[in-house]
């Protein structure tokens, strides 16, 4: 972006080139030593180059010895062209422009009026560019670029006078925890900003070599930006000595894209982003990357759309801002110019398409700039772009490079240079009022005992269309946290696989809201085992809803004062981006991290508290507390088991066809019963499930088999043993903390002795079996017992060593289908 | 004109309890509410020695640091709050209340007859089981009629003398079949 700077206006350094030379010719006739003249030579050459900085000290040496009013000219050139102290260059050229057309070109009235545009006087400034435009007009051999430039100024200052007296409805401020005596610049963040990337370049202003590097700042533990360090590039050999330019940066903060290049030919890789390092850095195919310039990039969350700025021939000139589709076989297809509604005969650059994925960021030399680039904003609708609006607060007279904004539409960032005479840049923090109807999904995947986070793979669906959203949705390999952004009033569906548990499909429903809402999500896996063998799984998801609009609303009312931004609202949010950056367990948001100011308050809110529930009670006011229920913040917590069939994971999953995708998953988990609370809401009814499980009139095909275990008897014997009890501890504790769950108990005696002793053995063994469960709190109604006499269960009888295998009970635990 | 006056006091304490209720977490609201049961609870005399009511979680704690918040410099009927975590059913024994989060059936079926006797309010964070196996309390899910139910046998049993005015506000549970 710095490069695009540094070449901005071609057009304005060759009419600055042909003027020195002008000026060479005539500084002729002033009164010149030798030696000066070669001093001017030298500055003159240097001012033909560009290198004002160099040319600017020479200049002014001279003018203490030489009384030239074109010197004066020069040096507000320089002022006006360099990056430092431009405000300087305003009464050099006021002064040089009294002489204009005689001894100075006329070229002054244009140039002092680029300065008072610089400067923000855009009356001044349209009325020297009118004098400019007036006094060529008899002249044909006039030059038809400087008119043009005059002409476009003339508007460009009418948008300036027109925007900059628009008042702006966002706070902004300085990044203070990035800052310092640096120029930084193109702040690039993830979704849920725990993650920020800037370009930073050291030396401006400083007399010294310059230089570019990549910055990261995380957010650390309090929720601040930590200080900024250098990213870490691992690059092949042919990228090492090529200087990498940030160039955007994926929704979920895991994708960067960079520029490389020689010249003009700047072209697009990607590269992952893990901890503070760049790996995997790769060019984008050849729709992407032409023989030309291609520069920023942003892509949509779901990873689908890439929105990126290239100068290839078959635009609407200069730079303009292309979209390219991932196609099926997951290529970059042949992108499409976005059109004369985005892109202009001037320059676009700084693509930012919003996590809505309908609003598009943008900075512009064209459109109703206020000069130089400015930042713009389109909405997509209707398949078309709106007219871009000027952002206006982030705008300049000079040029603004980048904007972008988080996911709920609250906070942006961009770069300026303004009140900044050496042209550094600082990053800025913007707070906006209208949050964007979205819904951000941050979770975790948890597994084992302690519960650790897990490698996953997620797969997320659009439930009525079937077609898979991707890319943002790839969780974190170290953490397996994930990060999902939805739009409202859709069904999804999430497929969910980790290694040695069945994949998980989970159906979600994003009602319709117009306020942004935040989602906390915990998904715990844990086997249930039986005797060292797993026989099923636990599946526990746990959802905290953050209603940051409600909480706002609340408060405000209890806050006549202020109800704009209470303190209790800045706190909550502040905790909420904690929860979300530290992804701690649920449990964390019961840690308030309050200032001291706010723990006053808070005492007082608890005391509040306890008098309210206590005068409840006294007064038996069940409506004052179904109001508190209804208005605190709860988490969703659904627990579902799976048992495997027979003990065997893979003969317990389903089929299930998503699209084009064929899955096996454990049974689904519907979390649509879970309505994002509405606003106003008094009190929701949430139905009680108890529906009794019928176990014992259930027929055995309905039943699904979990687990058998066997109990040997002695001889006659039909009372448990201290082992078989031993041996029935694990089943009772199953069976008591799973309502699905029921037994079947089997007795059965050998064949020596009687027929119908040997039956009633039989049916002993298995009551005694019914009493220990029941005794050990087992709802025997979940239990089902039968003796069957004589057993040849287990093949032909053959030999007597064998006569223990039919002296046993067996326990069949089953699960009811659904 | 006082009775109006009144009517308008209560208007507006309802309105603002509406506005504040707002501003709780789950577990602040858990934790006030237990805060209040030790008040309308009455333990048989002599069993709380001193002026100290012991809270007691098991195993699982969800409330951070909010407990102590809550109950830490407040008294409850004259007495004091100390917080004890505990991890073995040994350690119930000098519990006055025990509260109990995300556990198994069968493990709280441990705790509740470990307890035995004993006047301990046993206090499910919604544990649908809870007071079907013995416990005294339950919390019940967000939204649901009533925000926690009460088994007044088990109450009773252990010789807990509970406020009308509580089972007023609570889902009754009865553990004893034959008593209509």
């Amino acid at each position: 972006m710095a490069c695009n700077k540094c070449k901005f206006a071609t057009t304005a350094v060759r009419i600055v080139c042909c003027l020195a030379l002008a000026i060479l010719a005539q500084s002729a006739a002033a009164q010149y030593s030798q030696s000066e003249r070669k001093q001017l030579k030298t500055a003159n050459n240097f001012f033909e180059t560009g290198l004002y900085e160099k040319a600017l000290p020479i200049y002014i040496q001279l003018d203490s010895v030489i009384d030239d009013i074109n010197l004066r000219y020069q040096i507000g050139l320089c002022y006006l062209k360099s990056r430092f102290e431009q405000e300087k260059s305003v009464s050099y050229l006021e002064e040089a422009s009294v002489s204009a057309g005689t001894l100075v070109p006329l070229d002054v009235l244009w140039n002092l009026g680029d300065a008072y545009h610089v400067a923000y006087r855009f009356e001044d400034a349209m009325r020297e560019y009118n004098k400019y435009i007036t006094r060529t007009a008899k002249n044909d051999k006039a030059d038809i670029n400087k008119l043009n430039h005059c002409k476009r100024m003339i508007t460009v200052c009418r948008n300036a006078i027109e925007i900059t007296e628009q008042p702006y409805k966002v706070d902004i401020e300085p990044m203070m925890s990035l800052y310092t005596a640096e120029s930084d610049f193109n702040p690039l963040i993830s979704a849920d900003e725990s993650v920020m990337l800037f370009m930073r370049e050291t030396g401006v202003g400083k007399g010294y070599e310059t230089s570019l590097h990549i910055m990261i700042s995380t957010k650390d533990a309090d929720n601040a930006w930590a200080k900024p360090e250098n990213v870490n590039l691992e690059l092949d050999h042919k990228l090492q000595n090529q200087t990498a330019m940030l160039a955007g940066l994926s929704p979920d903060g895991h994708t960067v894209f960079l520029n490389f290049g020689e010249g003009l030919n700047k072209d697009i890789y990607s590269g992952k982003l893990q901890g503070k390092t760049i790996t995997e850095v790769k060019k984008l195919n050849k729709n992407i990357n032409t023989p030309y310039y291609e520069g920023a990039a942003s892509i949509t969350p779901d990873g689908t759309k890439l929105f990126f700025v290239s100068d290839r021939p078959g635009g609407l000139g200069g730079r303009d801002i292309y979209m390219s589709t991932l196609n099926k076989k997951g290529e970059w297809d042949e992108p499409v110019n976005l059109g004369d509604k985005i892109n202009t005969k001037f320059n676009e650059d700084a693509p930012h398409i919003h996590y809505d994925g309908q609003t598009l960021f943008f900075s512009s030399q064209g459109h109703n700039t206020i000069g130089g680039k400015d930042i713009f904003k389109s909405r997509r609708t209707n398949g078309m772009w709106t007219e871009p609006e000027n952002l206006g607060f982030t705008n300049t007279t000079i040029d603004d490079l980048s904007f972008v904004l988080n996911a709920s539409g609250e906070y942006g960032y961009f770069s300026t240079s303004r009140n900044n005479s050496y042209g550094r840049q600082t990053i800025m923090k913007v707070g906006y009022k209208d949050p964007i109807p979205l819904t951000l999904v941050k979770g975790t995947v948890l597994a084992g005992t302690p519960p650790k986070p897990i490698k996953v793979d997620i797969k997320v669906y659009d439930k009525t269309t079937h077609e898979q959203i991707k890319y943002v949705y790839t969780p974190d390999t170290e953490t397996g946290k994930y990060l999902m952004i939805f739009p409202p009033a859709k069904n999804y569906q999430l497929v969910i696989s980790t290694p040695n548990f069945m994949p998980q499909l989970i159906n979600i429903h994003i009602p319709y809201q117009n306020y942004f809402y935040e989602l906390y999500q915990e998904i715990t896996l844990q086997p249930i085992k039986l005797n060292n063998s797993e026989i099923g799984e636990e599946v526990m998801v746990n959802n905290v809803f953050y209603d940051i609009y409600k909480t706002a609303e609340a408060d405000s009312i209890t806050n006549n004062n202020s109800p704009q931004q209470p303190i209790y609202y800045e706190h909550l949010l502040e905790l909420v981006e904690n929860i979300i950056q530290t992804s701690d367990t649920i449990n964390k948001l019961s840690y308030n991290t309050q200032s001291k100011k706010e723990k006053a308050q808070l005492k007082k809110n608890t005391d509040d508290l306890l008098s309210l529930i206590e005068d409840a009670i006294n007064t038996s006011d069940s409506v004052t507390l179904s109001i508190l229920d209804a208005n605190s913040k709860q988490k969703d917590k659904v627990t579902e088991t799976h048992f495997y069939t027979d003990g065997i994971k893979s003969k317990s999953v389903t089929m299930q066809v998503i699209g084009q995708d064929t899955f096996y998953t454990a049974s689904p988990i519907d979390l649509s019963r879970f309505e994002i609370p509405t606003r106003n809401h008094s009190s929701i009814n949430r139905q009680e499930n108890i529906n009794p499980v019928l176990f014992k009139v259930s027929q055995p095909d309905q039943r699904k088999v979990v687990h058998k275990h066997t109990l040997y008897y002695k001889l006659n014997e039909s009372t448990l043993t201290a082992e078989s009890k031993k041996e029935l501890q694990q089943i009772i504790d199953l069976l008591i903390d799973n309502a699905s769950i029921g037994a079947e108990i089997n007795g059965y005696a050998d064949t020596q002795g009687e027929r119908s002793h040997n039956m009633n053995l039989s049916q002993l063994r298995a009551q005694n079996v019914l009493k220990y469960l029941i005794e050990n709190n087992v709802d025997g109604r979940k239990i089902i017992t039968q003796g069957h006499g004589e057993s040849t269960a287990r093949g032909k009888y053959d030999s007597r060593t064998h006569e223990m295998n039919y002296r046993r009970v067996e326990i069949i635990l089953f699960e009811l289908k659904d | 004109m006082k009775c109006i006056k009144t009517t308008l006091i209560a208007f507006a304490t309802v309105f603002m309890t509406m506005t504040a209720a707002a501003q709780y977490s789950e577990y602040e609201v858990k934790a006030a509410y237990i805060f209040n049961f030790a008040k309308f609870i009455e333990w048989p005399a002599n069993y709380i020695d001193g002026d100290t009511l012991y809270l007691c979680v098991y195993k699982n704690d969800p409330f951070g640091i909010i407990l102590e918040k809550t109950m830490i410099g407040r008294k409850a009927n004259g007495k004091d709050w100390k917080i004890r975590r505990i991890a073995s059913l040994a350690e119930t024994d000098k519990c006055h209340m025990l509260f109990l989060s995300d556990i198994k059936q069968h493990e709280a079926l441990q705790v509740i007859k470990s307890i035995g006797n004993k006047p301990i309010v046993t206090i499910g964070d919604e544990l649908g089981f809870l007071c079907e196996i013995g416990g005294t309390i339950n919390f019940l899910p967000q939204f649901s009629e009533r925000q926690f139910e009460i088994n007044k046998d088990v109450a009773n049993d252990i010789g807990l003398k509970i406020s009308p005015k509580l089972l007023l506000l609570a889902k009754i549970i009865s553990t004893k079949e034959d008593e209509f």
